[in-house]
Formats: structure tokens, C-alpha cells, sequence
């Protein structure tokens, strides 16, 4: 086994029981809104993205159709452009079918824990890195939906739906270091909890943050 | 579900997929040679708003917020997430048995409406 595929599961196997956790939540909201345990888990081995599902779901109960399932996920989503663009320049070329597979894996935790890749590996290391990380979660991401969809929604202990967002906000500021982040990550906390109410207020709240710590930075 | 609710996961999950492996074509030479950082920037001010908005709907109302400081402040400081989540429900699971917060959340949390108008909190 490689220095980084090793470095890359120790690094993601600690985040494991929170995935879990928050995996289990959403088999169980899928469970609730109608869908059977295969449904709950095929649909995850589709899409793989915590927030996107929880839309899709949220839509699917309100009886929305297609397009709104797929709108929903997407907005959902759209961090994942911004996960990337931040990742890839550290991890340099890699090959066609490697992208694919890594651009599928890429997650809220691997993109947290490839943050924190060891200076010393080479850039194929760190992709490697990254990709075993990416596995890890995956795996603890299906297992976690396979169990909450076969537990059903009365089976969760009920501070598990808390986690999710506990998860994500740890998850973004576990690496906080500079100035411009801690200016970004506080604007973007005050901004959220002021325009909460608004259709869509996070991605203003998101955007306002991003920008303050652009500003800082400069 | 339907065949036409399949084809909405199947182009979700490509979507999603797309935007994820957009970094390694067109974005990538835009967000490496421009200006601060806000690939990185950006991404974290995205998972820290989503966060925020689902706690502040959350039923444990107030306590989620502080919690959350406790997580950003132990995840900060140490970098063991697991750990600071850990330290966060548990303190949450304290307090709700001391009776100091009005009820634990008993449905998964439901997410900020990006696409609608916002919704009473799930309970």
C-alpha cells in the first residue's frame, strides 16, 4: 500500500462514525418520504452527496417532480465547484479515468482532509491521498444510508439529525489558520443567521463571507 | 418511484458529478492564477452558511448555535472534528436532560430553501 493511500485512511477513518451518523439520517429521511431501502440506497449510490439527497428528498415529499429533484440537488451542490477549484492545483495532472473517479468521490470530507495532506507526498501521493480519503467516506456514507433506511426514521436517536450541520461547520473551520479565513468564516456565520429567512439566504450569506475574506486577504 | 423520477436522479447525480470534476478542466487555470484564494474561501463560506442555517432552524434553537462555537473553536484548536461533534452532542444531550433546552429534534434536520420559501422547522 502507497505512503498516501495509507495517509489518506488514517487521516479520514476518525470522520468515519459522524458520516455514519449523518448517512443513517438520511436512509431514514428516505424511508419517510416513501422510497423502499433499495430505492433509499441506489439513489445514494447515484448521487453520493450528503445536502443534494436531503433536497432531492425534501422535494420528493412535497410531491415535486423531476426537474425540481434535479434543480434542488444541483443548487445544492454548486460548493462542489468551489471544493475542486481549491483542491485540484495541489494534486496536478492526473489521468482521464483517476479524475472521473476522484470528481465522484469528492466530498465535503475529503475535500476537509486533503486539506491537511502531508507536505512531503508527491503530487500522485496526494492524489492518492485524497482518493483513499474519498473511499473511506464513501464507504461510510453508503453504510450509513443502508443502515438508517433499514432502521427507518423511528430507529435514529434523535440529536443524530444535529450532527449534520455540527459535521459540516467542523468540518469547514477545521483548518482554519489565517486571518482571511476566520474574517470569511465570521462574516459568513453573522450573515447567515441575519438572512436566514430569505429564499436561498445561505448562498448570499456564502457569498458576502467569500467576499470579506477576499477583502481581508488583500 | 417513477421512471420520470429516475431519469431527475440519474441527471442529479451527473450534474452533481459535473460540477465536481469541473475544477479539473476550465476552472482550475482561472482559480490558480487569479487574485486571493476564494476557491478556498468560497468552499468554506459555503459549508459554514449551510451549517449555520440548519442550526438556526433547528429545534434545539439557541443551544445548536452555541454548540456550534464549541465546534469551531475544538476543531480550530486541535483539528479532530470527530471529536469536537462529539463534545457538542454530548453537551447538547446534558442540557436537554437537565431540562435547560425545550426539546431534542426527533426528524432529520431539513435543509435552508434555496429554491422556496422557508418552511416551519421540522419537529
Amino acid at each position: 500500500m502507497s505512503r498516501g493511500i495509507r495517509a489518506g485512511i488514517l487521516a479520514a477513518l476518525p470522520l468515519s462514525p459522524g458520516i455514519v451518523a449523518v448517512g443513517a439520517v438520511v436512509g431514514a429521511l428516505a424511508i419517510r418520504c416513501g422510497l423502499s431501502p433499495v430505492e433509499s440506497v441506489v439513489l445514494s449510490l447515484i448521487v453520493f452527496a450528503g445536502t443534494a439527497q436531503i433536497a432531492a428528498l425534501e422535494v420528493l415529499e412535497r410531491g415535486g417532480g423531476a426537474v425540481e429533484v434535479v434543480a434542488a440537488g444541483l443548487v445544492m451542490s454548486l460548493r462542489y465547484l468551489a471544493y475542486g477549484a481549491a483542491l485540484a492545483p495541489s494534486l496536478g495532472r492526473i489521468p482521464g479515468v483517476c479524475r472521473g473517479l476522484l470528481a465522484y468521490l469528492l466530498t465535503d470530507t475529503m475535500f476537509a482532509v486533503s486539506a491537511r495532506i502531508p507536505a512531503h507526498l508527491s503530487p500522485a501521493e496526494r492524489a492518492s491521498f485524497a482518493g483513499a480519503a474519498g473511499a473511506v467516506a464513501w464507504l461510510a456514507w453508503q453504510g450509513g444510508v443502508l443502515a438508517g433506511s433499514i432502521a427507518g426514521a423511528a430507529g435514529i436517536p434523535p440529536l443524530l439529525a444535529t450532527s449534520v450541520p455540527l459535521l459540516i461547520v467542523g468540518l469547514a473551520t477545521a483548518r482554519l489558520r489565517s486571518a482571511p479565513e476566520v474574517v470569511c468564516v465570521g462574516v459568513t456565520a453573522g450573515l447567515a443567521l441575519a438572512l436566514g429567512e430569505l429564499p436561498g439566504g445561505w448562498l448570499l450569506a456564502a457569498a458576502g463571507g467569500t467576499a470579506a475574506g477576499g477583502l481581508a486577504w488583500r | 418511484m417513477s421512471a420520470t423520477l429516475w431519469v431527475g436522479v440519474f441527471a442529479l447525480g451527473l450534474g452533481t458529478w459535473a460540477l465536481r470534476g469541473a475544477a479539473w478542466l476550465s476552472v482550475r487555470p482561472v482559480c490558480t492564477t487569479t487574485g486571493p484564494p476564494l476557491g478556498g474561501l468560497g468552499s468554506t463560506a459555503l459549508m459554514v452558511a449551510l451549517g449555520i442555517t440548519l442550526l438556526r432552524d433547528d429545534p434545539v434553537g439557541v443551544a445548536g448555535l452555541v454548540a456550534a462555537v464549541g465546534v469551531v473553536v475544538l476543531s480550530a484548536a486541535t483539528g479532530r472534528v470527530s471529536l469536537a461533534v462529539g463534545l457538542a452532542l454530548g453537551g447538547l444531550w446534558g442540557a436537554g436532560r437537565a431540562g435547560w433546552i425545550d426539546s431534542a429534534p426527533t426528524e432529520p434536520t431539513s435543509l435552508p430553501e434555496a429554491h422556496g420559501p422557508a418552511r416551519e422547522p421540522a419537529r
